[in-house]
């Protein structure tokens, strides 16, 4: 048997195990059990609702503002007890933290999870075409955004060939999604392998929220146009949503290469079944599957030369069990299994691939001293890649398996009334890259009891996708090949922050974060003169960099109609290398950054916001001219949306316009596909809600 | 770096160890009483604010919302502490603790602006909501089978939360109006066929 097959065979059996053994649980966003503080799953309604992180807290929260709170706060607060699901505000947590909810992405009229991350702080979001976006929480997004670790329900989305994620790809399905947490900084003892500059979390609806038939129908500039319609019911113990949409757009007009148009039309098809089974609220299993078939996506490069071209597009189908049970009031486990299937061509006649990821995660968190909150786990995952249909010459080992399994623990401990320290430590092994040790110590200290202060330290590491590692791929007919090193090192980062938190009252939050990373084992893309091109793009670890920056944020409810929000992200990069930035193909980080958004209730039923944006002078890699930088110049995106309600608030229409003040305007570029300009557009959404 | 076949078994056999998850071990669900009883009280409090009443209903313009509880009392003082001070529309609120057998006396149910209904009071629900008739009195009530069988609003424990669920025939037989935002907010709104 090989070790394909028995890796099928050990995940087949895994998910069959969870299945028989599971015993129902408790709900999707159960925190204590997951490895890392998640924001209250509690839907928000209300622009105005302050987001809260449960997280495992030794001493009782004070519940006087209980009777202040309105309606959607009470929703949200925990009754059940348990030392892990105790409440806290997202005040009380040690680390940069950004928390976009549905209601905001449905405010800001963001199209894709990339949009709706324009209104994070320090979240650098470029737009390259219609379905790719270079996205990353502290700069060196790219193409290829290697150094942020998206999730979905806890499920790793990082491509085996290039690293990054395809947004354009997986099934997304903006409707489904309850919320997005961005952890700014380096989380590398949860997560492992990839959260260096920081992790997007994006968590779905639980069924329950949606009961009933929901249809939306979308369309607007270059044709774009969407349809959803998704079904949820409770029956029981089981409650289970199936959603589906088609998405399509002629892609944007303009593109940047000088040599011929963007070819970037879009149309994909995605799917998706969630299923929760709850036999009492502290034992439930969630069941997660979907889908997304892509015609298009990707616009053809220059790189490609003059031969045929393939057809681009993707498919990229998921599969999710999780078990999550908590055994007493301070212990809980929980156990995560999924199967990532990615199949992708991006239109190089060159090559195409497959890969297959199997992951089992485990994690479990017990109070075993007073006053301690300690969570541990076991994190694994086989990575298949599969590239035999592509040019036998392009890549030097078309098949690659490859795995990673690593062990973490992290205790959170209350010294003292108002000091807390967080330690952890974790050991991640891969076959190719070996051990990598993460680690991370925060202090927190509660200035009073709406401010806190905390610094923290920590490492982290990004494991070389296997593609850096094998893929040979030829450019310009040829002309020009990237090399890969099998034998690269891991980029390694150690980063320092201090963090200030506020929140007068339940109106009123701001955060203001200072960050240094400094970057080890960086590796651009190295030109020397060949074989087997006549110039090589080579592999090459030795680049080292530096990265500092100050985010803030703040979001105040003026009053029950009006909302304001804004944030400022200052960023500096500094590197040190004799290869330039731009061959690494990430675009350089905007050394300013700012939002601002209002959202107002003109009545009850009628909904107006307001989202300007404007980023700063960055350098982006150039397709036409690998050598060449090209410069973005700095832009200002306003974003109006109006929404009427009616019919009880089931159904609504709204119109809205992106990129008012401006017919199109690069974002980035990179050195993989003929990047666009982002042009402006105007969009009708109806939506029905019958329960 | 080459791959150490030894190291790379190891892993697989660590990954395949990690689904050998002890799963016997006992569930246990705690609801805290205080927290609980403090969610409900600022609920009604804010039922009260997304409620108008009919003119009539009160006696005049001072006249408080009267909150009645009926069975057994599941706040204690956590009610009282709730609504001190509070107003809607310029009414104070006054709470009352309906005595026992009071189900049964259509003029005290009928007395109250928001009426709750303890759980205990289960098997006399269809009678008391018949004596309410169509009376401009909110009623509130545990469990998620009290909005079915006729009630306005009842209290439902979901996933550690309290959330609530409507009764839309209800509301509107009592002339009560409701904001669209408590219909909005409602985790279940009866009758569930009509939208």
């Amino acid at each position: 048997m090989t070790l394909y097959q028995t890796t099928l065979l050990v995940s087949a059996l895994a998910v069959l195990q969870v299945g028989a053994e599971s015993a129902p649980a408790s709900p999707p966003d159960n925190v204590e059990t997951g490895p890392v503080e998640r924001i209250s799953p509690a839907d928000s309604h209300e622009a105005e609702e302050v987001p809260t992180v449960k997280r495992p807290s030794p001493d009782s929260k004070p519940n006087a503002d209980i009777a202040e709170m309105g309606l959607e706060e009470l929703m949200a607060v925990q009754v059940v007890v348990t030392a892990s699901r105790r409440e806290e505000t997202i005040l009380s947590v040690p680390r940069a933290i950004s928390v976009i909810t549905a209601e905001d992405i449905r405010a800001s009229g963001a199209r894709s999870i990339p949009d709706a991350l324009r209104l994070a702080a320090g979240v650098d979001v470029a737009e390259l075409s219609y379905g790719n976006a270079a996205v990353s929480p502290r700069g060196f997004h790219g193409f290829a955004s290697r150094y942020v670790l998206v999730l979905v329900d806890g499920r790793q989305i990082f491509d085996s060939l290039f690293g990054g994620t395809a947004w354009g790809s997986w099934p997304f399905q903006l409707e489904d999604v309850a919320r997005i947490e961005i952890i700014r900084g380096p989380a590398g003892v949860t997560w492992g392998a990839n959260a260096v500059n920081g992790v997007i979390n994006i968590i779905t609806k639980d069924p329950r929220d949606q009961l009933g038939v929901t249809a939306t129908l979308g369309g607007g500039s270059r044709g774009a146009q969407k349809e959803h319609l998704g079904y949820a019911f409770e029956e029981g113990k089981l409650r289970l949503r199936l959603s589906g949409e088609f998405e399509g757009s002629d892609g944007f007009r303009e593109g940047l290469s000088v040599f011929g148009g963007l070819d970037d039309d879009y149309k994909i098809g995605r799917f998706g079944v969630h299923a929760i089974y709850e036999r009492a609220p502290n034992d439930t299993l969630t069941l997660s599957a979907g889908s997304g078939v892509l015609d298009g996506g990707y616009p053809r490069t220059p790189l490609g030369g003059f031969g045929f071209s393939r057809n681009p597009g993707s498919q990229a189908s998921f599969v999710l069990g999780k078990w999550e049970r908590r055994t007493s009031d301070d212990n809980s486990y929980s156990l995560t299994g999924y199967l990532n299937d990615f199949y992708g061509s991006p239109g190089l006649r060159q090559f195409d691939y497959r890969y297959q990821q199997l992951a089992l995660q485990f994690a479990h968190t017990l109070s075993p001293i007073e006053n301690h909150t300690l969570t541990w786990g076991v994190d694994s995952r086989a990575d298949l890649l599969d590239a035999t249909n592509s040019d036998p010459r392009v890549l030097s080992k078309p098949s690659v398996e490859t795995g990673t399994l690593g062990v973490y623990a992290r205790d959170q401990w209350r010294f003292r009334p108002r000091w807390s320290l967080d330690l952890g430590a974790s050991m991640h092994y891969e076959f190719y890259g070996g051990f990598q040790p993460s680690a991370e110590a925060a202090l927190l200290y509660e200035i009073s009891d709406t401010a806190r202060v905390y610094g923290s330290v920590s490492r982290a590491f990004q494991m070389p996708p296997a593609g850096l590692r094998f893929l040979e791929m030829p450019f310009l007919n040829g002309l020009a090949w990237a090399v890969a090193d099998r034998d690269m090192d891991t980029l390694s980062l150690v980063a320092y922050e201090l963090g200030w938190r506020w929140q007068p009252n339940r109106r009123f939050q701001t955060s203001v974060a200072w960050y240094w990373h400094d970057y080890d084992e960086y590796a651009p893309l190295t030109p020397r003169l060949g074989p087997p091109g006549l110039i090589d793009l080579a592999v090459a670890n030795g680049a080292q960099a530096q990265l500092y920056g100050l985010e803030f944020d703040a979001r105040y409810a003026a009053s029950d109609k009006l909302t304001l929000l804004s944030n400022y992200t200052f960023q500096q990069l500094a590197w040190h290398s004799t290869v330039p930035y731009r061959y690494s193909d990430a675009i350089t980080p905007p050394r300013h950054k700012a939002m601002i958004g209002a959202r107002y209730d003109l009545t009850p039923d009628w909904h107006l916001s307001s989202h300007l944006y404007f980023v700063d002078t960055t350098s982006a890699p150039n397709a036409d001219f690998p050598l060449v930088s090209r410069k973005i110049d700095p832009y200002l995106r306003w974003d109006l949306r109006a929404e009427h309600e009616f019919r009880n608030d089931r159904a609504s229409v709204a119109v809205g316009v992106r990129n008012l003040l401006d017919p199109d305007h690069p974002e980035g570029g990179t050195l993989f596909i003929n990047a666009a300009e982002v042009p402006r557009m105007v969009y009708v959404e109806c939506r029905i809600h019958i329960p | 770096m080459s791959v150490r076949p030894p190291i790379r078994r190891l892993c697989w056999i660590g990954a395949a160890c990690a689904w050998a998850v002890p799963s016997t071990a006992a569930r246990a669900e705690t609801v805290d009483p205080i927290k609980t009883a403090q969610v409900k009280a600022a609920y009604l409090y804010n039922f009260a604010k997304f409620t108008t009443w009919p003119n009539n209903a009160f006696a005049d313009e001072s006249a408080p919302v009267v909150i009645g509880i009926l069975g057994v009392d599941p706040f204690g003082e956590t009610l009282d502490k709730t609504v001190e001070g509070k107003t809607v529309e310029n009414r104070k609120f006054l709470v009352k603790r309906l005595p026992p057998r009071s189900e049964n006396d259509r003029t005290a149910l009928r007395s109250c602006h928001i009426l709750y209904i303890s759980e205990s009071l289960q098997s006399r629900w269809g009678s008391i909501l018949e004596l309410l008739g169509d009376a401009p009195v909110l009623v509130v009530g545990e469990s998620d089978e009290f909005a079915a069988a006729g009630g306005m609003l009842s209290f439902v424990l979901s996933a550690g939360n309290i959330v609530f669920h409507l009764n839309r025939d209800a509301v509107e037989r009592s002339k009560l109006q409701l904001s669209s935002k408590l219909m909005k907010l409602a985790k279940v709104v009866y009758p569930k066929e009509k939208s």
